[in-house]
């Protein structure tokens, strides 16, 4: 017997030069059913929860085989009209709750009651999925993993932005934060890497349109490396309802090449039919920055008055008043001058309503942060200084017209204005927060207030500003013909477009402490981004019945995708004067333009076959072509299969204690396409003194096809105790050949850029478990408890005898390499020789006895003159020990949810990584180690005056010597050493506690539902970790791929650490 | 029939017309070839610039990448003899000016080896196609030939200079390193590619060019005798100065075609390429001309004054001075000399010198000395220490120093005495790691 099954729609959009037509139509067409409304009547109800009586939300109450249906408000009520009269099927949904069916008899022009008892499941077999099924299928019928995440469930959540939601929910499914700068995005992860030269970041679909899912401020214009935003950050979190997650190619072979990193869906909220209904809430939220978290400054001085090293007895008197003697090592605490608490409000409202002809959904949202930046008291005359700041308005309109009981029409819009500034920022000499890291107190002058040695001090760089503006388009038109009971196609077309624009500031004159030389007359970049997603989408479905056992759903289809991308940019530098900031007010000047048009076309089958609706085999295909293929390169095809079998619905099953039991297995493939030019053989303008030049560019491959991932897992879910608790475990296996690796070829050919060429493999495999338990279900008290857990392993095992590859080209202090045999982006540096008893030598790589050391130390020495002494010393093989990796083995989070006195909801979230796992201290090995922009930490000022102070021992110099080369030095040439650390760590992501006041104080408010909520987000971490956070990274989110993009997450450097924020929200309903 | 079996009939004729429908519009979609062609110009493919419309893109796209390569090489040469002194945050600066020039992976020499090859090959490939062209007679401007050539001589002079081995492939084809001969034959590629060069700048009467040859032709020249003098590399060569007919021939030559305080150089804007040298030093803040040459400022960031002086005037060099300010002052856009009138009366005096000429010497050096009308050397000092101060003074900045260091037997005062630079005279850069790790002849995987 086939179940029912809920109308779900995939969800699309419309071009805007054509929708007063379209509209026109819909109008036409949504007034047919008007007159057979006197045939229907109305059912009515609520929804609680099976043993607290608590009222559920946003429950989907449905009559199935048709498209009516509502959800619950906030009191758990729901009303349906437009129901046929007769005898009918009411049944009622939650994620997180079993499903409930009641049959009542529906009178015409009356209201009939049907109220349902929901009871907690920890399964969800029956739960409806529309991604990587190509039709709306249960999820017992699919044999590949699928996540969901019910974002109506997270209303109260400490959450503000997609990145948000997306972190720590699921395992397998990784929010890289790399920053702690108000707006910055996230990159996201699924399931580790699967592309050593392409981009990691799973394709981005929103109610069945394709979205840009890039990040970074544009062409030219960068802030050091954080503080980029995401772009899928741009989509309101209040107007999603669900998230479908595709982990990986078994799962997502049906949208074929882009799809290796799995797929997320998003699906906006649908209006409800029903008298208009409001919503609105107001969060008003503190950022801090764990300051705890970042060592104080250390230093000293050699004497009285002032020198080029430092400034003297004295200098420290008048600047830190503290009385110190030479050589005596002090601690100051600076980082408070440069944050303060930042300040974040959050203001959103819809409303939904409608009839059952057409329904609507509508919602604003305003979000604004200023970051802890405050840079006020630093700003030169005239000028203003840098902020972080990041604000959004976002608005959503979703409108569903149902002009004929086998036709539903569906428009969806959204449009975001946002506007984003940022300091410089990690790794940049001319960063904020780098020139104080770096700074050695020491030096500090009326001036130089935190004795910046290089580059610029800390307050002129506060005037070097970075922002983006952005408005963006989304829009998308669904139509879906139930031709038959067995036959519907539906059909979507939409558009996403971007359009950014950024600019990079430096004012004239930001040389306020006539320090730095850097562009002092001024510079500027102003750059625009215009991206174009178009989606065409067409699909249609055949159920039908085999027999009294077998079902048959059969799906083909078709899909295209057309982006574009215009990028253009000027740069002005050298203002005549003060008060500019265009580039054109510049009296150097140049222009960059950039072109890029892709195009994808695929056609897709699907079949799968059901068995008692215990078994079900589903096999299908997609055909790809790209235009980013070479020339004999072809189209590719994605074959997949899958197997679900229920053994705990099979007649007979006594599986005692065990409810629920499903396994599963499947296997599939997808691809990754290369880049738009990376078949040709290209050289680029580069104009010289004597007119317009050329210079090589791509190297070009005619034979480039795409990387292809085979992906099979196996996995099953039990449930105990009536699904009260459960287990879902998934083993998966992976291996991508045909890896395009951007191969270095002899640069000594003339060519300087690496050249994809598909000559790689790369194998990863891991585990994911899942459990929950409905502890407690009381009426006073309901309690809940969740973990989940991903393991993964991957190693590079063919690189095609290419070299390995670094991250970050030749800057040195960047550890992180592919090479075969390892996991992408593992440490590789030098080690200290073991067998030598002070590992210490003077350049020659000849070991010191420790006579000879404390012979050489009887004078005060530079601890730069003491080289460590390391395995392969003197060689480029020295660099190329593995030193680990850094992406952990284990990465996970569990939590709680609690309600109590019926009113109260407590929610936490901890989020962890653990096992295996290293993290590059970039900052800390500057502060640990360099000569001038360094050894300002407590421990390498002692080792530094020890061995300075004429006043020391030799034998004391001997003791620091053996400091300075086991714990401190690290930089080049021994870059790596003492600089990658251990970084297991477990994080207080979320905490928020909810008051649900009760009806009376609503009313009095002329609210139908109201609530309070005080919320944490970061607000403890715990880790072993020494540098200021292991979860940042010198390089935030950016677009496209490329080893940077894709791997430069363990290295940490100069970012400010992850904010805690506390907000206060109230929330109500009419 | 029964109404419900017509339409169920119905139905399924319905369902499979949209079946139908659906399977027209996928094959629609995937076969429609045009939807594939994408446009995306903004770059030239190879077949653009086989054709004679490309020449002047050629020659001109040789002159921007051997300028921005060359670029590269005074900067690594800076840091490793004494001209710069490390004063920021990338230590790896610190090995070179240390004289650890041995480091196949230090991030500068490494990071520097793509740019020198890419200009290398560039000039070679203009010259290339640009013979072809004028082979068929489809070359209108003959002279952009001759500038091509120009070009690939000053990238191989330059090589040949300060690199201990090289290797020439041509793009996916790695060729193998070339080896001490190889590296001297780099100067006679480079001699004959200026001897075709200024016979066309000859048949086309252009002066200006066949200066510029003549000068460079006479500096290749030279250069090739002290590198001989430095191979193999280990010890401070007995006699140290040049004398090389053809070099002195050519500097007179050109000297009759250039008047006053004549240079060829490579000149860096916005609007076409950057000088690294002005990146680093005054934009970042992280080298600065060393104390050999200028005091500093308070903050050791900057120049405050020229200290090297001149040893009979005992002003401040005013060569020098000349070079520094103008780098300064131009940030990042300051032009690098390639070869100059200074250099060419440097030649001259040095071979006068190096065959016992007194009168000769004094007559070149005196030339050198009236540009800046610094007082005219009559013996007030030993003719050799003068010739090396004025090489000092003259030409920084354009990659001569090192050279000079080893083969007077001097040694810069940054120098660790337990690195090559200090205890291994003629030590050069040596084939980068870039390389060493991409290249199967060095990997032995060809």
């Amino acid at each position: 017997m086939r179940r029912s099954v809920r109308p779900s729609f995939p969800d699309s959009s419309l071009p805007a030069s054509a929708l007063r037509s379209a509209l026109t139509l819909l109008t036409f067409l949504f007034l047919l059913p008007m007159a057979l409304h006197a045939q229907q009547g109305t059912v009515t109800g609520t929804v609680l929860e099976a043993g607290t009586e608590r009222p559920l939300v946003n429950a989907q109450v449905y009559i199935p085989e048709t498209t009516t249906g509502a959800l619950t408000n906030s009191r758990g009520q729901f009303t349906i009209s437009g129901v046929a009269a007769g005898e009918v099927t009411v049944r009622a949904e939650l994620i997180g709750y079993a499903g409930q069916s009641i049959t009542v008899r529906v009178v015409a022009g009356q209201a009939t009651v049907a109220d349902f008892r929901l009871r907690q499941t920890t399964l969800a077999l029956d739960q409806i999925v529309v991604t990587g099924a190509g039709a709306a299928t249960e999820r017992r019928r699919l044999g590949n993993t699928i996540a969901t995440i019910d974002v109506g469930q997270l209303e109260t959540a400490p959450v503000s932005s997609l990145s948000e939601i997306l972190s720590g929910r699921e395992p397998g499914v990784v929010g890289l934060v790399g920053g702690g700068l108000a707006g910055e995005g996230a990159r996201l992860r699924i399931r580790g890497s699967s592309s050593l030269a392409q981009s990691n970041e799973p394709v981005v679909y929103v109610d069945g349109i394709r979205v840009d899912n890039a990040g970074g401020f544009g062409p030219g214009v960068g802030a050091g490396g954080g503080g980029a935003p995401s772009r899928l950050d741009d989509i309101t979190p209040e107007s999603i309802d669900r998230i479908e997650i595709l982990k990986g190619a078994a799962a997502a072979t049906l949208y074929g090449t882009q799809a290796s990193n799995g797929v997320i869906q998003i699906f906006t909220k649908r209006g409800q039919s029903g008298a208009p209904r409001y919503s609105v809430s107001v969060e008003q939220g503190f950022t801090t920055y764990p300051l705890d978290r970042m060592l104080q400054h250390a230093g000293f001085v050699t004497g009285q008055t002032a020198t080029s090293r430092d400034v003297g007895v004295q200098g420290i008197q008048d600047r830190y008043g503290l009385s110190v003697s030479p050589y005596e090592v002090f601690e100051v605490d600076l980082f408070p001058e440069l944050f303060g608490t930042g300040y974040a409000q959050t203001y959103s409202a819809s409303v939904t309503g409608g009839t059952t002809a057409v329904t609507y959904y509508l919602s604003g949202r305003l979000h604004d942060e200023d970051g802890p930046y405050d840079g006020s008291s630093f700003a030169g005359p005239g000028l203003t200084t840098a902020n972080d700041q990041n604000r959004r308005m976002q608005f959503n309109a979703n409108v569903e017209i149902f002009p004929r009981q086998d036709l539903r029409l569906r428009v969806s819009s959204s449009f975001t204005e946002a506007t984003h500034e940022v300091p410089d920022n990690n790794n940049n000499i001319f960063g904020v927060v780098s020139s104080l890291v770096n700074s050695r107190p020491e030096k500090a002058t009326a001036t130089n207030r935190f004795g910046s040695p290089a580059f610029a001090t800390t307050r002129e760089n506060y005037h070097r500003r970075t922002n983006q503006d952005v408005q963006r388009f989304g829009g998308a038109l669904t139509a879906v013909y139930q031709a038959t009971p067995t036959i519907a196609v539906d059909a979507t077309i939409g558009i996403d477009f971007v359009n950014q624009r950024a600019a990079r500031f430096i004012p004239f004159g930001w040389n306020v402490d006539n320090f730095t030389g850097s562009n002092t007359l001024g510079f500027r970049t102003a750059s625009d981004r215009n991206h174009r997603e178009v989606t065409l989408d067409v699909k249609g479905s055949w159920s039908t019945t085999i027999g009294s056992d077998w079902t048959s759903s059969t799906v083909i289809g078709a899909q295209g995708f057309l982006t574009q991308t215009r990028q253009q940019s000027g740069t002005g530098q050298q203002f005549p004067g003060p008060g500019l900031e265009v580039a054109g007010a510049g009296a150097l000047q140049t222009v960059f333009e950039g072109f890029l048009e892709e195009a994808n076309a695929g056609i897709l089958a699907e079949n799968q076959f059901g068995f008692r609706d215990y078994a079900f085999l589903t096999v299908g295909g997609r055909y790809d072509e790209h235009s980013a293929f070479g020339e004999t390169a072809g189209g590719a095809f994605y074959p997949k299969a899958s197997i679900s079998v229920i053994p705990s619905e099979m007649p007979g099953w006594s599986g005692n204690r065990i409810s629920t039991l499903r396994v599963r297995s499947s296997i599939g493939t997808s691809g990754l396409q290369p880049g738009a030019f990376d078949q040709f053989t290209t050289f680029s303008p580069l104009a010289s003194s004597e007119g317009p030049g050329v210079a090589p560019s791509n190297l070009g491959n005619p034979n480039l096809k795409p990387e292809i991932t085979l992906e099979w897992e196996l996995g099953s879910e039990i449930g105990i105790m009536d699904d009260r608790a459960s287990l879902d475990f998934t083993y998966w296996n992976r291996t991508v050949s045909d890896l395009m690796v951007d191969r270095q070829f002899a640069p000594s050919g003339g060519f300087r850029f690496r050249q994809l060429d598909n000559i790689g493999e790369m194998k990863a495999w891991g585990l994911e478990f899942g459990a929950q338990f409905v502890a407690v279900t009381r009426p006073n008290l309901s309690a809940s408890i969740f973990a989940n857990a991903a393991f993964l392993r991957e190693e590079i095992t063919d690189m095609g005898g290419a070299p390995p590859l670094k991250v970050g080209g030749s800057y040195p202090r960047y550890r992180q390499f592919t090479m075969e045999g390892h996991a992408p982006g593992s440490f590789f540096g030098p080690k200290l020789d073991p067998s030598a008893e002070i590992p210490v030598h003077l350049g020659n790589c000849q070991p010191l006895s420790r006579s000879e050391l404390t012979s050489y130390l009887s004078v005060p020495r530079n601890p730069s003159v003491l080289q460590p002494l390391v395995l392969d010393c003197g060689t480029p093989e020295m660099l190329l020990h593995y030193l680990g990796k850094p992406v952990p083995d284990w990465q996970g989070a569990f939590g709680t949810n609690m309600t109590f006195y019926g009113s109260w909801t407590l929610n936490t979230l901890f989020e962890y990584r653990a096992g295996n796992f290293f993290i590059h201290d970039l900052d800390g090995a500057f502060r640990r180690s360099h000569v001038l922009i360094g050894r300002n930490i407590r421990a390498a000022a002692e080792v530094e005056s020890t061995l300075l102070n004429p006043a020391s021992s030799p034998d004391e110099r001997v003791r620091a010597a053996e400091t300075w080369v086991r714990e401190l030095q690290a930089l080049s040439p021994y870059d790596g050493l003492n600089e990658i650390h251990e970084a297991d760590w477990v994080r207080l992501r979320e905490l928020s506690l909810t008051y649900r006041a009760p009806a009376g104080w609503a009313d009095r408010v002329g609210a139908s539902n109201l609530s309070f909520t005080v919320s944490g987000r970061n607000l403890a971490l715990w880790t072993r970790f020494p540098g200021t956070d292991p979860e940042l990274s010198v390089a935030s989110r950016d677009v496209g791929g490329g080893l940077n993009n894709n791997f430069q997450d363990g290295t940490v450097g100069w970012g400010v650490p992850i904010p805690r924020r506390i907000s206060f929200s109230l929330r109500a309903g009419f | 029939m029964t109404e419900q079996q017509k339409s169920r009939g119905g139905r399924a004729r319905l369902g499979g017309r949209l079946a139908l429908l659906l399977l027209a519009t996928s094959l629609a979609t995937t076969g429609c070839d045009g939807l594939l062609d994408v446009d995306n110009p903004n770059q030239l493919v190879q077949d653009d610039l086989a054709t004679p419309a490309a020449a002047a893109a050629l020659a001109n796209g040789a002159l921007s990448t051997v300028a921005r390569g060359f670029a590269e090489t005074v900067l690594l040469h800076g840091a490793s003899s004494d001209e710069l002194v490390f004063t920021g945050s990338r230590d790896a600066w610190i090995q070179l000016q240390g004289g650890d020039l041995r480091d196949p992976a230090n991030e500068f020499s490494d990071a520097a080896w793509p740019f020198i090859a890419e200009g290398r090959w560039m000039a070679d490939e203009a010259v290339r196609l640009l013979s072809e062209f004028d082979a068929e007679g489809n070359l209108t401007n003959r002279t952009l030939l001759a500038r091509a050539q120009l070009y690939s001589a000053i990238m191989y002079t330059q090589v040949a200079d300060l690199w201990e081995d090289f290797v020439l492939s041509n793009r996916t084809e790695a060729g193998a390193p070339l080896g001490a001969q190889g590296m001297m034959g780099l100067y006679d590629q480079a001699i004959a590619r200026l001897t075709a060069g200024l016979a066309i700048a000859q048949s086309s009467g252009n002066t200006s060019l066949q200066a510029t040859i003549l000068a460079q032709r006479a500096r290749t020249r030279h250069a090739k005798a002290v590198r001989a003098k430095l191979t193999p590399a280990g010890t401070t060569p007995a006699s140290p100065l040049v004398s090389d007919a053809g070099a002195t021939s050519d500097a007179q030559a050109a000297l009759g075609l250039v008047s006053g305080d004549w240079n060829f150089r490579f000149t860096y804007a916005a609007g076409t390429i950057a000088n690294n040298w002005g990146a680093w030093v005054n934009e970042r803040l992280e080298l600065r001309p060393s104390n050999v040459y200028v005091t500093a400022t308070a903050d050791d960031k900057r120049v405050a004054a020229i200290s090297l002086r001149d040893p009979i005037d005992n002003i401040p060099a005013p060569g020098l001075a000349a070079i520094i300010n103008e780098a300064v002052v131009a940030r990042q856009f300051g032009p690098l000399t390639v070869v100059s009138a200074r250099e060419l009366h440097l030649i001259l005096a040095e071979a006068a010198l190096a065959g016992g000429n007194q009168a000769g010497f004094t007559t070149h050096i005196n030339n050198l000395r009236a540009l800046n009308g610094l007082t005219p050397f009559s013996g007030q000092m030993p003719a050799l220490d003068l010739l090396k101060h004025s090489r000092q003074a003259n030409l920084y900045l354009m990659g001569r120093r090192l050279n000079d260091h080893y083969r007077f037997g001097s040694k810069s005062a940054l120098w660790n005495p337990n690195f090559e630079a200090s205890n291994r005279p003629g030590t050069l850069f040596p084939i980068a790691q870039i390389e060493r790790t991409s290249n199967c002849h060095i990997l032995s995987t060809c």
